[in-house]
């Protein structure tokens, strides 16, 4: 593998995560980099175990080895136990000694928002409720104070709001925002969806599929969508897709997995030569 | 909408309305003399207005929480005993605690805060234990809460209906007799002396219930309700929140518990079992899971016609028909065809998720000559469209028959099924570029 020397100091790093289900190796050794404000892309067929990388990044999973490093600080690391410890398949037991979990809420207080594969947006609320669910972390009122609507809680709700318009208006959202989030078209709930996620002010964004569903068009204007919201809100961008426009026109590093291990990385031009990618995509010869 | 109302308007409406309903609830119980039927629509009034509040309380957890909790009967045992226990006077002791001695608590706050401070003092004798029960609630639910809101739908409804019932035989556990009175009814307590009294404190309760649901963190509570998943991913702290409206909403099944105590005016475990939790849930139910205004409306419904329009039912005459069927229990059997036929025809319960509000209402009293007038023309296209769905139906039917037979044709004359399907966009893409 080309190793390409990048100066930029590193957001995320996975090093050796393994997710074990069972008998099942899910995601086998995984290690990657990305860079501040890079736009880096996951790959791989499916059941790849591209979205198990990704519940492993933000908490959902516990990942049976291997370390998360945000921000240059290890958050979550495990190592095969109890049962684990035998059934384990994977590589580098041993390497790791701690056991440190993370929820998902904490995660994403440390600055990485994510998207999902299937859209999950908050479906008996408005456009803009929303958005302004992802701002509720960062309200520092009590319950009650926000019950009884005192002044810290009515400005809070206010500057709240604000933002929220704000951030629709830069996403194009803005004449939307009374609607249901259900009756939005495909491509603008998935817009929601980005938004949404911007509003818990992350660093470090992950997008499960967000070209998902979208015709070639879409998917142009999706791409211009990602490279401009990378600039606008200084993010680091790791994004799993299947559509190779969207990939190889936009990322600058791609990892690719295959059966839960990683075959291959580099810049685009490296992956679309490598054999090892072809034959995980079109078959070896036999 | 072409005429919708300031907002000053809407609260000078709102406060006329609840003044003049408050108004009219205080007169109706004063003039209103022991023997007239109209009596029954105050007892409406009260049991209403205390199960409107078990039944928001609930619709907060269900319905905006997306919480399947069953266990807001046994909070309300722990409410109305609570309430009950603290303002039995000290000379009652004796006839109420007659099997234990007199019981183990010999004063209540109400006499001994009357004694001091006179007829302010009989109140806030009675608001304290109130208030007090519903924090005492708030409490057991808080511990409750912590074992049981890791575990998630049916599950939850299970535990916290188990709870409940095992609650119910806690308080008339023998032992525990010198403070529940074992398996006898407390009685005797201080109790209000006009219905406007369970109205104004419920009122007060749901209307805090509304402030939490329109505040952000009732918008968390939804976001947990639509998708656990992505309000987490979104930063919202699950077991916290879960646990802020279980309390909260214990808290409130706390006070109507008292509330009921009072209404009732003699108090014992067992009516507050499963069957009273049913009803609960009908109400929310009924109403909408999801609005309060439903849930309001919904209490007085039910209570309304449990107490009032069917009781002619049971007694062996109603509506002018007299029929041997009408015996105790038909009642019953009436009110679950009721139940049934709400449950078919509103699915969603009568107000869904909608809530009340002044624009939405005019517009609808507005709407209704109209709705009558053009409802013979609506009933016709109604049919017309169920006519021509049936015809497509059956178009659509006839069509698949034709497919059918022509595939069966076709596998007899040995002719292949189905062609190759196309290579994927994604690969053909790939191999484009790649290559």
């Amino acid at each position: 593998m080309a190793e390409k020397k990048d100066n930029r100091e590193v957001v995320l790093r996975l090093s050796d995560i393994t997710m074990q289900f069972g008998g099942v190796v899910a995601v086998d050794n995984l290690n990657l980099d990305v860079h501040k404000n890079e736009i880096v892309g996951l790959i791989g067929p499916n059941g790849a175990g591209k979205t198990t990388a990704f519940n492993c990044i933000t908490g959902v999973y516990e990942p049976t080895n291997g370390a998360v490093e945000i921000n240059g600080e290890v958050v979550i690391e495990n190592y095969p136990q109890g049962k684990m410890k035998d059934a384990y398949k994977g590589k580098n037991q041993g390497k790791y000694t701690k056991a440190l979990t993370m929820l998902p809420d904490k995660v994403t207080k440390l600055g990485v928002a994510r998207t999902f594969q299937n859209i999950r947006l908050f479906k008996g609320m408005t456009v803009l409720e929303n958005v302004m669910v992802a701002m509720h972390m960062n309200q520092s009122e009590s319950v009650f104070g926000a019950t009884f609507r005192s002044k810290k809680a009515r400005e809070e709700e206010k500057t709240m709001r604000e933002e929220a318009m704000e951030l629709l208006k830069k996403v194009d959202l803005y004449e939307n925002r009374n609607d249901m989030a259900t009756s939005l078209p495909y491509g603008k709930q998935r817009h929601l969806e980005i938004a949404r996620a911007l509003a818990t002010h992350p660093s470090i964004l992950l997008l499960d599929e967000p070209a998902a569903g979208m015709n070639p068009q879409e998917s142009d204007d999706l791409m211009k969508f990602i490279g401009r919201i990378r600039d606008e809100f200084d993010l680091s961008i790791l994004m799993i897709e299947h559509h190779m426009q969207v990939i190889m026109g936009i990322c600058e590093h791609i990892y690719v997995l295959n059966y839960g291990g990683q075959i291959a990385d580099g810049t685009p031009e490296e992956i679309q030569a490598n054999s090892a990618v072809i034959e995980a995509y079109l078959g070896g010869d036999e | 909408m072409e005429n919708t109302l300031s907002k000053k308007t809407k609260n000078v409406l709102t406060v006329v309305a609840i003044a003049l309903f408050l108004i009219l609830v205080y007169i109706g119980d004063i003039t209103i003399s022991p023997g007239s039927s109209w009596k029954m629509m105050i007892t409406v009034i009260e049991k209403g207005s205390i199960f409107a509040l078990v039944a928001a309380s609930m619709n907060l957890l269900n319905g905006f929480t997306g919480l399947f909790s069953l266990g807001q009967a046994g909070f309300m045992l722990i409410g109305a005993y609570t309430y009950a226990i603290f303002t039995i006077p000290a000379k009652s002791h004796n006839a109420v605690y007659q099997y234990f001695d007199g019981g183990l608590i010999k004063w209540s706050l109400v006499e001994i805060l009357e004694d001091k401070i006179g007829i302010v003092g009989h109140y806030i004798g009675m608001l304290i234990p109130m208030i007090g029960a519903g924090l005492l609630v708030a409490v057991i639910a808080f511990l409750i809460g912590i074992p049981v809101l890791r575990l998630k739908s049916d599950y939850l409804a299970i535990a916290t209906l188990g709870f409940a019932e095992i609650l119910r035989a806690f308080f008339q556990w023998n032992t525990l007799g010198p403070v529940t009175n074992g398996s006898n009814v407390l009685r005797k307590y201080a109790t209000y002396d006009n219905a406007i009294f369970p109205v104004v404190v419920s009122g007060i309760c749901i209307a805090i219930i509304l402030l939490l649901i329109n505040s952000t963190y009732g918008r968390a509570f939804r976001a947990i309700r639509d998708d656990e998943i992505a309000a987490e991913a979104m930063g919202v702290n699950l077991f916290k929140h879960k646990e802020m409206s279980f309390v909260i909403s214990s808290f409130f099944a706390g006070i109507s518990g008292a509330l009921l105590a009072m209404f009732q005016t003699t108090i014992n475990a067992t009516p507050f079992n499963t069957v009273m939790t049913y009803e609960i849930l009908l109400i929310v139910v009924i109403g909408g899971i999801g609005s309060i205004t439903g849930s309001i409306i919904g209490a007085f419904l039910f209570t309304a016609a449990s107490e009032w329009w069917l009781r002619g039912l049971d007694a062996g005459s109603w509506l002018g028909i007299n029929s041997s069927l009408m015996r105790p229990g038909f009642r019953k059997v009436v009110f679950a065809i009721l139940i049934m036929l709400v449950v078919l025809f509103y699915a969603q319960g009568i107000m869904g998720s909608r809530e009340f509000s002044w624009d939405s209402f005019l517009a609808w009293i507005k709407g209704r000559p109209e709705a009558i007038k053009t409802w013979p023309a609506r009933r016709k296209a109604k049919a017309a469209a169920k006519k021509e769905a049936r015809a497509t139906k059956a178009a659509a039917r006839a069509k698949a028959k034709a497919a059918k037979d022509e595939g069966e044709a076709k596998k007899a004359s040995g002719e292949k099924l189905f062609t190759a399907l196309p290579v994927s966009d994604e690969v053909m893409v790939f191999g484009k570029e790649g290559k």
